[in-house]
């Protein structure tokens, strides 16, 4: 059976992608209206179809159909008003002043104002979806109908309040349906009442949602189509089943397998792109915990991650769609990704001597020392790449315990009881690296029982200092300067790095028009996507 | 020998019957509900922290008061009184993973389940007791080996394997039956849809059963026939099919009927491994997802009502036990 | 050498006894014959059986020698297999025999009990006790153990009850032998050939039960076991399908010959039970 390649992967889908003209600037047809457009993801339903907190992909997948952020980024890396026509900071960055559009109604028909957007940030961001991005926040006024101020304790860079402004839960939420109740079990999150393009009719559990197109959306003319229908199918084959049968138009997050990926672009019909993820890179990483004396010494944290050959688990576990990660800020991340990193690729050799100069030399029976590596098991993945590392680390002297257990026992033994040697992880990280990239390695990040964050114990005062001022520092040049200091840093300390960045691929029918167009995709609002016949 | 009894007494011994499998049940019922409920709080990660971890909260304020949202303040015989009663007033709880009750949790994912089974358990006892009766009726030929080989293999042939080997010759191989799910998405649910979806995961299920009914009925056949009322019937002339439908048929059914009602339990295990090998959403798939994430409520649930069933199919059977021989008095 | 001639008779028995004492001889032979890690990644992936001499059944989707993972795997499967059974089969001998010897409360006690278990879903509880507990070998063995030893302790409960007014027994209660000599030094080892015969269809039953555990991927990962391999295949039943099928049709001749050896013992020490 052959292999897929990554370049045989990159020669069908540009050739797939070229024919379709998707990649072409200017449409060369007339959006059609109307229509139905079906669309599924590469995992499950929901629990509630929004969650205050942001819950995971698949809520904030159903959810940003029907709600709208105050920003967002656009595919050149501006960002641009949504809700907010547009912002400015004050002159010492402790405030901005963030003008509110006018016209915006929600769907149940009462007008989107300055109350809102005021409540939603206080109750919502503060206390759910922001909640460790704005530590510093200091309260919000609007001094007229048009205005919202946000105050900040220290002074916020740009690049981080827009980011802020558009983050992926971060909605604009009707203060009348939620004022007054636990935004966590208010019913509301089931039939959500937004501004977005689609409003709420329906949710077959099990099924799908149905959306029907919002008549006083405020983008005239938009949405294109009638209905959007959100179906969830529970494995990779019946949704590459579905869409072969065209019952299902588009699947984003890695909808079915490579293979079926492959024989689906082939046949002309579908075109496959990695396009729409860049502002939601996922990882695959490898953690340290530092609290076994085992790990006290850099050199010894530096061999583990020289001894797993990740091309390998790229070839192997992803078939092709994943490159090897050098940095905890991603490489599609151009504001701040630098290649000039402390490199600890695939060295075997260099990982026994490591641990030979670090007092850990290979004893009689072959070993140095045993660990225990957990693998989380909410990806089916992170199983094999147990394998593949535990395989690399035996090879040079290190005996794994290997256990995959399931999601709750992985979260509470990884970031509550820190009841592992090793643990691969999955994150996914905005271009923003505070909080979501430097929680991870700084002391602060260290929050028992809190997932997601700083759960290898690292804690360095240069780091930390270092974080502060990154926190603060508003020239972009300077900010830059100190995020690439952070990365050599950390590369060098190597607690927690990422082995892999994972190839994310949008599947779609080649009649499917406007789509992709969205540094997070999946969850974009999909308010300029159509159908051809 | 079946119409002695007079048909009134046999309602009464029938309704006794009822009466008093339904007094066992409740002693049957809390012990089912004190096991699982001690198992589901054994378990690591507690779903407090399985869902303040996917809340992403940290404030001990808000923590405390999900505890209390969650009933789970309360210490745990406590917890567990408050479920029994509840229980007792149809209450099953609340599931905050899918914000709805957990009867409408499960009641969404019941009704695929109860086609599974019940097209399985047809199959498996009109397939099984066809093939036994003619193993029997043609005892060491050729037809006889035939049963008895496929009933080894469809016996050992793991049920999941099974239903991948089939997938791969029917749906991927030869395209005439769907490769998973319930229904065509996107339009279909029609009854016929439904049924064509249907097949294959009948056959992976129902077959293991069918092999074990064939076999059983294929020495109960054998033993009947050797009985002494048998021997009568044959004298006083009737003919052999005459007899073999008549008389050996209806007593040897017995023994079969007795594992079916003994193996309802395993027919409800089985369609959790079908489910996930044909995506069928059944109560299977719902199982497996709670125990993942810890759902206490609806696995709890999920277990009272699936040992409901099963003490539910063993009176059923039990009865259709007494009608088909009321010499038998069961206690 | 009567049993064994009675044994013998059964043909099918007789090829499953050989099979199954070929499949231990490979199970023990196993680093002999493949002295690397079986979960080892050892070549290309998905290599069909056949396509390459040195992977005679071909490679999983990692990489991994298919036949290093059975030969592996038949040890893990009859480890279980016979830990299972022999903890089912303790409990269950154990519930029976006190059940049937005392009766009275203790009996009904017992066997509500055993009614208890037999009502939850036995798949079921065993995957929430896996689940608990975590996925490893031994955890799995005490589960299945949990949920088999029902109709064993029915068994020996029936035995007991038949044997324990014969006259032997009350010979040597008049005697005075105690009650636990009586159990384990008279009535036991003449309540036993039902009980072997049972214990060898729950052995079958335990290595179905641990594949089907492990291929809802909640089995031990650091073992080659037949289960999970089909379990690993599932994504590519459209390419390399071998991957589900070859373990799937071990498990299968395994469980197979379990049963006619059974049925074997069964001529064997119940002569007159036989449907003939």
């Amino acid at each position: 059976m052959s292999k897929i390649t990554r370049r045989t992967f990159s020669a069908t889908v540009g050739a797939s992608v070229a024919a379709t003209g998707l990649i072409a600037p200017a449409l060369a047809q007339e959006p059609k209206r109307g229509g139905t457009l079906v669309a599924t993801w590469g995992g499950g339903e929901p629990q509630a179809c929004y969650v205050p907190s942001g819950g995971g992909s698949s809520p904030t997948f159903s959810s940003s159909k029907l709600f709208e952020r105050l920003g967002s980024r656009k595919m050149t890396g501006e960002f641009v008003g949504e809700l907010a026509e547009s912002w400015k900071p004050a002159a010492d960055y402790k405030s901005y002043a963030v003008k509110i559009r006018k016209g915006v109604k929600f769907h149940d028909g009462k007008e989107m104002t300055v109350a809102d957007v005021v409540y939603s940030i206080d109750e919502i961001w503060k206390k759910y979806a922001a909640a460790a991005a704005m530590t510093d926040y200091a309260g919000a006024e609007s001094p007229d109908a048009d205005t919202v101020i946000i105050k900040f304790a220290k002074p916020v860079p740009e690049f981080f309040f827009a980011s802020l402004l558009s983050g992926n839960v971060n909605y604009i939420v009707p203060k009348h349906v939620y004022a007054g109740s636990d935004p966590v079990t208010n019913p509301a999150n089931n039939a959500p009442i937004g501004t977005g393009p689609w409003k709420f009719k329906e949710w077959v559990r099990g099924s799908h949602f149905e959306y029907v197109r919002n008549d006083a959306y405020w983008r005239q003319g938009l949405p294109y189509m009638d209905k959007l229908i959100i179906r969830y199918v529970r494995d990779p084959a019946g949704r590459a089943a579905a869409m072969e049968a065209g019952e299902i138009q588009i699947g984003v997050f890695n909808p079915v397998a490579p293979p079926d990926i492959k024989r689906l672009t082939g046949t002309g019909k579908f075109v496959a792109t990695p396009k729409g993820y860049e502002e939601a890179v996922w990882s695959t990483s490898l953690e340290c915990n530092t609290r076994n004396p085992i790990f006290a010494k850099r050199e010894v944290r530096q061999a583990m991650f020289y001894a797993v050959d990740r091309g390998l688990i790229a070839k192997t576990v992803y078939y092709g769609y994943a490159r090897p990660g050098t940095s905890p800020i991603f490489s599609p991340n151009k504001e701040f990704f630098t290649p000039d990193t402390f490199s600890t690729q695939y060295d075997p050799k260099k990982a026994a001597a490591l641990l030979d100069g670090a007092g850990f030399p290979k004893k009689a029976d072959g070993k140095r020392f045993t660990l225990n590596l957990l693998s989380a098991g909410w990806f089916a993945e992170n199983g094999k790449i147990g394998a593949i590392v535990k395989q690399g680390l035996e090879d040079i002297g290190v005996g794994i315990n290997l256990t995959v257990p399931d999601r709750p026992t992985s979260i509470k033994r990884i970031y509550t009881d820190y009841d592992f040697d090793l643990a691969i992880s999955n994150q996914a990280n905005p271009s923003e690296p505070v909080p979501s990239t430097t929680q991870y390695y700084t002391s602060d990040g260290i929050k028992k029982g809190v997932p997601f964050r700083n759960a290898s114990g690292f804690h360095s005062d240069e780091v930390d200092a270092l974080v502060e001022k990154i926190k603060v520092e508003i020239d972009p040049a300077k900010r830059k300067a100190l995020v690439v200091e952070f990365q050599k840093i950390t590369t060098r300390e190597a607690p927690n790095l990422p082995l892999l960045e994972l190839e994310t691929i949008t599947l779609a029918s080649a009649k499917v028009q406007n789509h992709s167009n969205d540094p997070n995709y999946l969850a974009a609002s999909w308010h300029d996507i159509w159908l051809a016949s | 020998m079946a119409g002695v009894i007079a048909s009134s007494s046999r309602r009464v011994a029938a309704l006794n019957l009822l009466r008093r499998r339904l007094v066992q049940a409740v002693p049957l019922m809390l012990g089912v509900v004190v096991i699982n409920f001690v198992l589901i709080h054994l378990a690591p990660g507690s779903f407090l922290e399985l869902m303040t971890a996917e809340n992403q909260v940290s404030d001990p304020a808000t923590v405390e008061l999900l505890r209390k949202t969650y009933g789970m303040e309360d210490p745990l015989w406590l917890q567990l009184g408050k479920y029994i009663w509840a229980l007792l007033h149809l209450d099953f709880g609340f599931s905050y993973r899918q914000n709805m009750p957990v009867i409408q949790a499960i009641t969404i994912n019941l009704p695929a389940t109860l086609l599974l089974m019940i097209s399985s358990i047809t199959l498996a006892f009109a397939v099984g007791v066809a093939a036994g009766v003619v193993a029997s009726m043609k005892v060491r030929t050729f037809w006889d080996s035939l049963v008895s080989v496929a009933a080894m293999f469809f016996f050992a042939a793991p049920s999941f394997w099974l239903g991948i080997m089939m997938i791969v010759l029917f749906a991927v191989k030869l395209g005439w039956l769907p490769v998973g799910g319930m229904a065509t998405i996107g339009g279909g649910g029609g009854i016929f849809d439904i049924l064509h979806h249907l097949i294959l995961p009948t056959l992976a299920l129902g077959l293991f059963y069918a092999a074990i009914y064939a076999r059983v009925m294929r020495s109960s056949m054998l033993e009947v026939a050797q009985l002494d009322f048998v021997r009568t019937a044959r004298a006083k002339g009737l003919s052999r099919n005459q007899v073999t439908l008549h008389h050996v048929l209806r007593n040897a059914l017995l023994p079969v009927v007795t594992i079916l009602g003994v193996q309802m339990g395993t027919v409800l295990a089985g369609s959790v491994v079908i489910e996930s090998v044909f995506s069928w959403p059944g109560v299977g798939s719902l199982l497996f997802d709670s125990v993942s994430s810890r759902n206490y409520p609806v696995v709890l649930g999920i277990m009272v009502l699936g040992s409901l069933v099963v003490i539910a199919a063993n009176i059923a059977v039990d009865l259709l036990y007494m009608w088909l021989d009321p010499r038998i008095e069961i206690r | 050498m009567d049993f064994l001639s009675r044994f013998s008779r059964n043909r099918g028995a007789l090829v499953g006894a050989l099979v199954i004492l070929l499949v231990a001889l490979i199970a023990v032979l196993a680093p002999v014959f493949f002295p690397t890690d079986p979960l080892r990644i050892v070549g290309p992936p998905e290599l069909w059986p056949g396509d390459d001499p040195d992977f005679l059944l071909g490679t999983d989707s990692l990489g991994r020698d298919i036949l290093a993972m059975i030969v592996h795997g038949a040890r893990a499967t009859l480890l279980i297999g016979l830990f299972a059974s022999a903890v089912a089969t303790l409990i269950g001998v154990t519930v029976g025999a006190t059940a049937g010897y005392f009766g009275g409360w203790v009996d009904e006690a017992s066997m509500r009990a055993a009614e208890l278990f037999q009502t939850i879903p036995n798949l079921i509880f065993v995957l929430t006790i896996v689940v608990i507990l975590g996925s490893t070998l031994h955890n799995i063995v005490i589960a299945i153990g949990i949920v088999s030893w029902t109709p064993i302790a029915r068994m020996t409960r029936a035995e007991f009850l038949a044997l324990r007014d014969r006259e032997f027994v009350q010979a040597c209660r008049s005697m005075g032998m105690g009650d636990l000599g009586i159990i384990m030094g008279e009535i036991l080892p003449n309540a036993l050939p039902p009980v072997i015969v049972l214990s060898s269809l729950v052995v079958a039953g335990a290595i179905l039960f641990e594949s089907a555990v492990s291929f809802l991927g909640l089995g031990d990962p650091n073992v080659a076991s037949w289960g999970r391999l089909v379990g690993d295949g599932r994504q590519l039943i459209r390419s390399s399908w071998y991957i589900c099928a070859i373990p799937g049709v071990a498990i299968m001749i395994t469980v197979l010959c379990l049963n006619l050896i059974g049925d074997g013992l069964n001529d064997a020490l119940n002569p007159k039970l036989r449907d003939r």
